[in-house]
């Protein structure tokens, strides 16, 4: 069905730069007009988050299968601090990317849209960052984000990213 | 003067006749597209050349509408359990529609599967969620 990538590719170059809701999308498109199944897309941190004025690449990937099936997307590996995603390989855990959640009447921009939202609402029952799940947990808002920030300052972070004093 | 008429090229235009598809309610620029593979109604599928009762379309008892080899597909996958791609209702084929019959007995063994009543529960939790929720 890559047809069908052709036609969201086609439907996004309407979309995007046009609707506001999509404005945080500054690039979603194949990474090559050769092979329609491999995507990458160039996103900013929403608002009012530690994201916010930083950018990030999620890389997507659709099966042969896809829209039958989900397409597996994943942010650059050590880019993205957050409590849903294994920073080390930027594995990102969201039920619209698991195959039991999925239904092929969404869309990769329906995807990445769902990605951004997750961004400015962490669901600490499903970490992949224990570090930053239980500072969610505790409800320290200004310690998340603070760690956060320090992150994506350059802050280093050890090579595991699960190591916690515990 | 005398015309002579070397070859002729028929042009045929026909659309499917959908019961309930009101022109007046739709927005501009809002085609009728099927919600898998996103081609028109009255296109093919992605597996088929050819348009029309070759790769026909069916109306859910949802109102929700696919070409019939998209929906059989879908269907066919473990993690459809039976639901409409777009509302997440049991998809089954409305009843005294012109256009479903003859596509009855392809979607009848996908339709009739009985679904285990563990997962039955969960989808009753699912659709509680938010659509964005996470696992
Ligand atoms: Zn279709
Ligand atoms: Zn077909
Ligand atoms: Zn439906």
């Amino acid at each position: 069905m890559s047809q069908r990538l052709a036609k969201e590719y086609r439907a996004l170059s309407k979309t995007l730069g046009r609707d506001p809701e999509y404005a945080y999308i500054i690039s979603l498109a194949p990474v090559s007009e050769e092979n329609l199944r491999k995507w990458e897309s160039l996103i900013t941190g929403p608002p009012d988050t530690p994201y916010f004025g930083h950018e990030f690449t999620l890389q997507i990937e659709a099966s042969e299968a896809y829209p039958l099936e989900p397409p597996k997307v994943q942010f650059q590996a050590r880019c993205m601090p957050h409590c849903n995603v294994d920073f080390d390989s930027g594995r990102i855990c969201l039920s619209v990317l698991d195959a039991a959640h999925w239904t092929p009447a969404w869309d990769l921009l329906h995807v990445v849209h769902a990605i951004w939202l997750l961004l400015a609402s962490p669901e600490p029952d499903s970490p992949l960052d224990v570090d930053l799940a239980c500072l969610v947990r505790a409800g320290d808002r200004s310690a998340h984000n603070s760690l956060i920030a320090y992150y994506l300052n350059g802050g280093s972070r050890g090579h595991c990213g699960h190591v916690s004093e515990r | 003067m005398q015309l002579e008429f070397k070859k002729v090229y028929p042009v045929f235009s026909w659309s499917w006749d959908i019961p309930g598809d009101d022109d007046a309610d739709r927005e501009i620029g809002d085609e009728d597209l099927c919600g898998i593979c996103r081609v028109s109604y009255n296109g093919t599928c992605p597996g088929c050349k050819y348009p029309g009762d070759n790769c026909p379309l069916v109306i859910g008892e949802c109102n929700h509408n696919f070409h019939v080899h998209c929906i059989q597909q879908w269907l066919a996958t473990p993690t459809a359990k039976g639901l409409c791609p777009m509302c997440r209702q049991q998809f089954s084929l409305k009843r005294g529609v012109a256009i479903n019959e003859g596509q009855v007995e392809k979607l009848a063994n996908l339709l009739l599967q009985p679904r285990p009543a563990a997962l039955a529960a969960d989808d009753q939790d699912m659709m509680m969620d938010q659509e964005f929720a996470v696992r």
